[in-house]
């Protein structure tokens, strides 16, 4: 996660803006497959640190809207995947 | 996407980078759409320095209070809400514009439809009986989308789960038109007895609209509390982030609305140039632009194809932009084989840029 770009707002919007692509690429990929897809998952490679607590709430609005699982920090997704086996 | 700095040219005045920049929109681009100004200011008398000029119904102004009651949203500022963030103990109300921009074609205008997020925050350890999202929930969410929407069920209701540090988020998301979010939120914060919460608001208005809800003196506009802050766009200001309590067009990049024709451009400038260094924030943006590719032959208007002035630590930039979205598109060795002799005749250079550096 590019957390320093958020001291870079023209970086920061880069990095939304590809966030909003991966986004728009379900609905796409939903109309060539012709069927819904039923459960996004998304891992972020970290947690927000304390001090950006702003940006994480700028990138979950757009998650929410998106996924119906969102993972912050690979530990958190490692315990999905055990109570999978 | 490919982006690209014309260097080469001293730009000192917006006036200056607006003559530039219709010069170079007559000859690389097919079709005149509207732009899309995005400027921030730290003062309100700024807003009436640009209002005469160009008025319009979507200034904004970026404030907090407290909120005690559900009652409170039948004011009249509610009515032209833009974005919204409430905060209670361990729930929260947001409210942000519902925006689906198409890969070609976009028109410009502003989204009637805006997404309304409740959210309940579970902190580690998380009992047994809160291990799932909570139907009950969902169910009253349902039943006041039913209320307020014809045909509208808990079906229509999207639910996404955050994990972190062991805590969950549940948040249930529901779209609705724009005329109906202040009784949204009336109604979520009465069904789920949400109260003496924190909020922080981006309204929309006209600068006389504007203008009062800064004078009503309900608002306040600086020293955020704890855990809020402004929804105005993030910018450094000697060397820390700061975001101005006044606007026009925020994130014009991320979510442009059409707010200015390219014939009001000349007067517009002269008015921003007036402005200064209380001008904080500037840019003036076109998109989904067709590109005139020569030989009688033209891009798509695809949304990526885009021109952008805007003001620098120094002076004014031009940027393009090119998006090939689908294989049959153009690429982009036929758009820089288009533009680049065009670029060097009018005495400047293509460089590539990254935005995320």
């Amino acid at each position: 996660m590019p957390w320093n770009h958020y001291n870079n707002p023209t970086g920061w919007q880069s990095f939304i803006t590809q966030l909003q692509r991966q986004s728009a690429a379900f609905a796409q990929a939903q109309q060539t497959l012709g069927v819904p897809i039923q459960q996004r998952i998304i891992v972020l490679s970290s947690k927000a640190p304390e001090a950006f607590h702003a940006a994480q709430q700028e990138i979950l609005a757009i998650l929410n809207e998106n996924y119906q699982e969102v993972f912050w920090g690979n530990e958190e997704f490692e315990t999905l995947l055990q109570g999978l086996q | 996407m490919s982006h690209y700095k014309l260097m080469g040219w001293e730009i000192p005045t917006c006036q200056a980078a607006a003559g530039k920049f219709h010069l170079l929109m007559q000859s690389l681009s097919a079709s005149a759409t509207g732009l899309c100004l995005e400027a921030h200011f730290s003062e309100l008398e700024l807003l009436h320095m640009l209002g005469n000029e160009l008025p319009s119904s979507s200034y904004a102004c970026y404030c907090w209070k407290r909120v005690a009651q559900p009652g409170e949203f039948r004011d009249s500022p509610y009515r032209s809400l833009g974005k919204a963030c409430l905060r209670f103990a361990n729930r929260e109300l947001s409210v942000a514009p519902s925006l689906s921009l198409p890969a070609y074609g976009w028109d410009g205008k502003p989204s009637r439809f805006a997404t309304i997020t409740y959210t309940e925050n579970h902190i580690a350890p998380i009992p047994t009986e809160s291990r799932q999202p909570n139907e009950a929930t969902l169910k009253v969410l349902g039943e006041i989308a039913n209320t307020l929407m014809a045909g509208a069920n808990e079906g229509d209701v999207k639910l996404c789960r955050s994990w972190s540090g062991g805590n969950r988020s549940d948040s249930f998301l529901l779209r609705a038109p724009t005329d109906n979010v202040p009784q949204f939120l009336e109604m979520v914060m009465a069904q789920f007895s949400l109260a003496d919460g924190i909020a922080s608001f981006e309204f929309l208005g006209s600068i006389n609209q504007i203008e009062a809800i800064y004078r009503s003196g309900r608002y306040a506009f600086s020293d955020f509390p704890k855990n809020s802050w402004s929804l105005n766009r993030a910018l450094q200001k000697n060397g820390q982030m700061w975001r101005a309590p006044f606007a026009l067009g925020r994130d014009s990049l991320l979510y442009p609305v059409v707010n200015m024709e390219s014939n009001q451009l000349p007067e517009v400038a002269r008015v921003l140039d007036g402005m200064g260094e209380d001008l904080t924030v500037c840019s003036i943006l076109q998109k989904s632009i067709s590109w005139n590719l020569g030989s009688g032959r033209l891009s798509p208007k695809t949304l990526d194809n885009y021109a952008m002035l805007s003001k620098q630590r120094k002076g004014y930039g031009i940027f393009i932009g090119f998006e090939q979205y689908a294989d049959e598109d153009p690429p982009l060795k036929e758009f820089k084989a288009a533009v680049v002799p065009i670029i060097e005749h009018m005495g400047a250079k293509l460089k590539s840029v990254s935005y995320a550096g």
